[in-house]
């Protein structure tokens, strides 16, 4: 396995990263004091005000949706520097040694993992040949599938940075006859009914604020007879007598909603209902929750370098205080509040 | 923002029902060469909405795509469609202009060859 470093690099061990393309480099931000001192102002300033705010754990919709955009255009460069352009947790064995893992081959099992569950087909014929990509981040599973599948695919996130960064990257791999970005709601797709064959949500649907609708939509522009797969973390299922989570679970869950704009978690049965109510066909779930569980300890590690760690001030307080929760992901994981699930159903012919 | 995006985009604003095809206002428009695929070509074809295609094409400045939609016979033989095809469908980009919604008017902003489409609250 190669591994790639920049210019800073650590000397501690660092999980190795096989590199099977190089991709254009982000355009740099020099790292001047005054710069990054405005930046840490208004950043700061940013904090006060929000902390003022009553509305944090419900916020209205467009409040989110701008914390959204403004996170993500902000915490995806130091994401690509560490981690590359997959946005999205690894699939790996449960009880594996995964120190000395390749988590970006990981994170491409994830695709195909999901895939697979969702009885995607072998036979060219009958692979998808349109693709949507909602929440598309970096456009990182796009072009994989577009490559894959030889198809066309649309992505869509709330962040114009993003979008503009995804659109260069597929130039770079040489996919941008075939895929393409912009800046769009998922709870408002830009597109007529059906027009899919496959309709991918990979790890965006924890941040829709109203899932009936997110569902909706994925259900309206998917094909008759198309695939919908998704793939969240979400809290978990209720037990037979229980009307709510436990109070401590559900402030584990809030302080994490904060930091990554997150509305109210949902959990894998409120989504099947959901696809049921839209009468939707063969729907399939599973609970892959051991099969992420080295994801956010690695993510842990990768920030405690030398590089990761100067990556992260670069990017801002938001994306900051975004690694701060890392420990609240970790325990909301290892006391199973917190679910990782793949949902995959089709739309009726 | 490619003729292929525009082809797949419509204003889903609330109480439209007529959003495809969005309407096009050029500012600048940029060819980009992209290496041909046929086999990509044959099979995104039946997925176009030919009339929206050739009419945007030209709005784009380009005047060489028939007005009707070709049988499709013509994707195995005739190279110099597919050429054809190929560029208006791929190669020309809207950098910079705005995507018009055929119902109300409101215009979608293209920036940097990126479409936005979000709506405003009072759409939704």
């Amino acid at each position: 396995m190669t591994s790639v470093f920049h210019a800073c690099h650590s000397p501690l061990p660092y999980f190795p990263r096989k590199c099977q393309r190089s991709h254009p480099p982000r355009p740099s931000v020099s790292f001047p004091s005054s710069s990054f001192s405005r930046r840490c102002q208004s950043d700061a300033r940013f904090m006060a005000t929000s902390v003022k705010t009553a509305a944090w754990t419900t916020p209205d919709g467009s409040a989110l949706q701008d914390g959204i955009s403004e996170y993500f255009d902000k915490s995806s460069g130091f994401w690509e520097d560490i981690w590359g352009d997959h946005m999205h947790h690894g699939f790996y064995d449960p009880d594996s040694n995964v120190s000395g893992t390749d988590h970006i081959a990981a994170q491409i099992r994830m695709i195909e993992e999901s895939l697979r569950f969702a009885g995607i087909s072998e036979d060219p014929a009958k692979q998808p040949k349109r693709i949507v990509d909602v929440g598309c981040g970096l456009g990182a599973s796009s072009r994989y599938l577009a490559r894959k599948y030889g198809a066309e695919c649309q992505g869509f996130t709330l962040g114009a940075v993003q979008a503009g960064r995804a659109n260069v990257l597929a130039k770079a791999e040489g996919l941008a006859d075939k895929v393409s970005f912009q800046v769009a709601d998922a709870l408002n797709q830009p597109f007529p009914d059906g027009q899919f064959d496959l309709v991918w949500s990979m790890e965006s649907g924890e941040h829709m604020p109203d899932k009936a609708k997110f569902v909706n939509e994925l259900a309206r522009v998917a094909a008759p007879g198309g695939t919908i797969i998704i793939v969240t973390e979400c809290r978990r299922d209720l037990g037979p007598s229980e009307k709510s989570l436990q109070p401590w679970e559900k402030k584990l869950l809030n302080r994490i909603c904060n930091a990554f704009y997150l509305p109210e978690w949902c959990s894998t049965s409120d989504y099947v209902k959901l696809l049921q109510s839209l009468s939707l066909q063969d729907i399939k779930v599973a609970d892959w929750s051991q099969h992420v569980a080295p994801f956010w300890p690695a993510v842990k590690r990768s920030i405690l370098t030398w590089k990761g760690f100067i990556s992260l001030l670069r990017s801002g307080l938001k994306t900051i205080k975004g690694a701060l929760m890392i420990p609240l992901m970790i325990q909301g994981h290892q006391k199973g509040v917190i679910k990782y699930a793949i949902i995959t159903c089709r739309k009726p012919e | 923002m490619r003729l292929l995006t525009h082809n797949i985009l419509s204003s889903n604003i609330k109480g439209v029902t007529n959003g495809f095809p969005l309407g096009i206002e050029v500012e600048k428009v940029v060819e980009k060469q992209v290496e041909i695929n046929h086999d990509f070509l044959r099979n995104i074809f039946p997925k176009i909405d030919w009339k929206a295609f050739s009419d945007a094409s030209k709005i784009m400045g380009y005047v060489e795509l028939p007005e009707e939609s070709p049988e499709p016979s013509v994707l195995d033989s005739d190279l110099d469609f597919l050429r054809k095809f190929h560029h208006a469908l791929l190669e020309l980009h809207l950098e910079e202009g705005a995507l018009v919604c055929p119902q109300t008017g409101r215009k979608f902003p293209v920036n940097k060859g990126i479409p936005n489409m979000l709506l405003h609250e009072d759409e939704v």
